[in-house]
């Protein structure tokens, strides 16, 4: 025990140098501002509980489902638009995300035996996080459930005679269209977050892992030729710096382009599989829905997306290869690329998001 | 305190150039200094080394012999002074410095994932450019480090010494006008130290110019046209061992280096 002591305080001496405890501080400092950004944003698009409410059927049931969605804690914004495209495009509401349109004749069809169906449009942007859809998926659950009770109850209160079981136990089912950047597809939201969270938390990821490897090489590959004194013999060869530098860097990027190359393949092939789960039975349509929103990459969505992924490679690996010229050894390695990797994910990670969403733009329509 | 006195008479003679056939100097040191921050490895080197000499740098660990060979080989930058290299300038004219120098770092390492004659390939197209000069300075190499089938393996897999052997074959293989060796035979045994400085002789006698550093004064001797004795960065003495043994009445050099250095 004594001896596991006194070997313990040793790693630790070796281990806890200065730049360790800077470094964690500034992971700590990081992530503080990571956090309070990401906060904000959610706020701001999550926290509302509104709902823009077209009621066109204006019937004692429809108001019946108005009061039932105040009852599920939301505040009903009541618009007197005809459409759901002008409630959409109207300025008042150009920060709500959920509308809920109550169909013209809601009381007649569903008193008169027939299903009516309720429509909920979510409103998001291509690059949200992930955060908000979430919530509007879970609010809409919320309201669709509470809708539908309201009306089985009325229905049940009138009494009427010959009204099918299942009309009664679901008279108006939920009809959910998903609205991204003007583009309006009926798809059930749960649906597209799950897409959209799979492609935000797996992007950045995979391009995390594949900038740190790259960088790890460069920056090993430098500290090394330092650490083994075949720097020296090299500068004080005839041979150029210049193109000491650029070999370095370019054998480095043509690795690195290779391990994008091989993440783009598995990428596809993962995205690909992910679509014919979707694409199984009934929601066949739901993956056209989903590229018809721009959401699914193109060919030439996969190859920008390759190249934007490359140049952010590029750019860790110039800034590793700078690092490893002032590591003294492979192994203060370790510790500058750990602060490396924190600051290229906290401002990297959500540019490619951004990048991301982007290149969806400009090969959605192809 | 005998040493400041001897200090005091051999330094005045540091400056002087030796009774040399050539008439160029091969390496010209004035008032070389190098500091760092507070403290100064090198200060005011004054040393001529002419052409085909070999020329040694002896003293203590730790008191500017590789930095000097550093500057030399145009890695470091003075603090101040000069050093010129067949006429031309370490600072102004690096590049043109670079090819006619081979330096040779202490502990240098090699590529551990290439074979040994994948290194000599290599470090023969960087220093000579040319595919047909490369060949022939691979062929010279290959006969010097003497390592024979062992080139085909990875450089990880040998040993210090065969290492060290590859190394200073990849020095003087392309023939430079300079070489620069630090500790060129420490990791060496007897039998592969006296070859290499047989080696260094031989290259001598063809024109080539040496400035060695080492501790091992047998090595010094047997190989050393002149010493200079270096400690904290100043020239103590610089003469041929004969001389500097005849001055301190001594046979043995190692008495004369105690004698200056301690």
């Amino acid at each position: 025990m004594r001896l596991f002591i006194v070997l313990f305080r040793k790693e630790i001496k070796e281990l806890l140098t200065r730049q360790l405890i800077i470094s964690i501080a500034a992971m700590l400092f990081i992530f503080a501002v990571i956090g309070k950004s990401v906060g904000s944003h959610s706020r701001s698009s999550g926290g509302r509980n509104s709902v823009v409410l077209l009621d066109l059927d204006r019937s004692p049931l429809s108001a019946r489902v108005a009061a039932a969605m105040r009852g599920a804690k939301a505040e009903v914004l009541a618009s007197g638009a005809a459409e759901i495209g002008a409630a959409l495009e109207d300025p008042r509401y150009s920060g709500e995300n959920s509308f809920v349109l109550i169909p013209a004749g809601l009381e007649k069809e569903v008193s008169g035996g027939t299903a009516s169906r309720i429509e909920y449009y979510s409103r998001f942007r291509r690059d949200a996080s992930g955060l908000g859809p979430a919530l509007a998926a879970g609010r809409i659950k919320k309201l669709s459930s509470a809708v539908s009770g309201a009306v089985s109850s009325w229905l049940l209160e009138r009494r009427l005679p010959g009204l099918p079981a299942d009309l009664v136990r679901n008279p108006a089912p939920a009809k959910e269209f998903a609205v991204i950047d003007g583009r309006m597809e009926q798809v059930p939201v749960a649906q597209v977050v799950a897409f959209m969270q799979s492609q935000s938390y797996f992007f950045p990821m995979a391009v995390f892992f594949i900038v740190m490897l790259s960088a790890q090489m460069i920056m090993t590959a430098v500290a090394s030729e330092k650490e083994n004194k075949t720097l020296e013999t090299l500068l004080s060869s005839p041979v150029d710096r210049r193109l000491l530098v650029l070999s370095k860097l370019t054998a480095s990027t043509a690795i690195a382009a290779a391990l994008s190359l091989a993440y783009m393949l598995g990428m596809r092939s993962f995205m690909s599989g992910i679509n014919s789960i979707a694409g199984a039975g009934p929601a066949a349509a739901s993956a056209d829905a989903l590229a018809r929103l721009g959401l699914i990459m193109t060919p030439a969505g996969y190859l920008l997306t390759g190249l934007s992924v490359l140049f952010c490679i590029l750019c860790a690996i110039s800034i590793a290869f700078i690092l490893g010229i002032l590591a003294e050894d492979v192994k203060s390695v370790q510790t500058l690329l750990r602060k490396r990797n924190e600051i290229t994910e906290a401002f990297g990670g959500s540019d490619l998001r951004r990048m991301r969403g982007a290149t969806n733009e400009h090969t959605g329509g192809l | 305190m005998r040493g400041r006195s001897a200090t005091a008479i051999i330094s005045g003679w540091a400056s002087t150039p030796p009774g040399s056939p050539f008439n160029m100097n091969a390496v010209e040191l004035r008032g070389l200094t190098k500091k760092y921050e507070d403290f100064e490895a090198v200060s005011g080197l004054d040393l001529s080394v002419s052409t085909g000499e070999i020329f040694a740098l002896v003293g203590p660990n730790g008191v500017g012999k590789s930095t000097t060979l550093k500057m030399i080989a145009t890695i470091l930058t003075p603090t101040a002074g000069t050093i010129s290299v067949f006429g031309l300038d370490t600072v102004r004219d690096a590049a043109r410095v670079r090819e006619v120098i081979s330096y040779l770092p202490e502990e240098a390492g090699a590529y551990k994932n290439l074979t040994g004659r994948e290194y000599l390939d290599f470090m023969a197209m960087v220093f000579l450019k040319d595919p047909a000069r490369a060949a022939e300075a691979v062929k010279f190499g290959v006969e010097l480090c003497g390592l024979g089938d062992k080139l085909r393996e990875k450089i990880k897999t040998y040993s210090k010494g065969m290492a060290r052997k590859l190394l200073l074959a990849r020095a003087v293989m392309i023939r430079p006008k300079l070489a620069i060796l630090d500790e060129p035979t420490s990791g060496l045994d007897i039998i592969n130290g006296y070859e290499i400085r047989k080696t260094i002789k031989q290259l001598a006698a063809g024109g080539t110019t040496f400035i060695i550093s080492s501790h091992n004064m047998a090595e010094i001797e047997f190989l050393s046209g002149r010493i200079a004795v270096i400690n904290k960065g100043k020239l103590l003495a610089c003469d041929t061992p004969a001389a500097l043994k005849a001055k301190f009445s001594t046979q043995d050099l190692e008495e004369v280096f105690v004698e200056l250095a301690g």
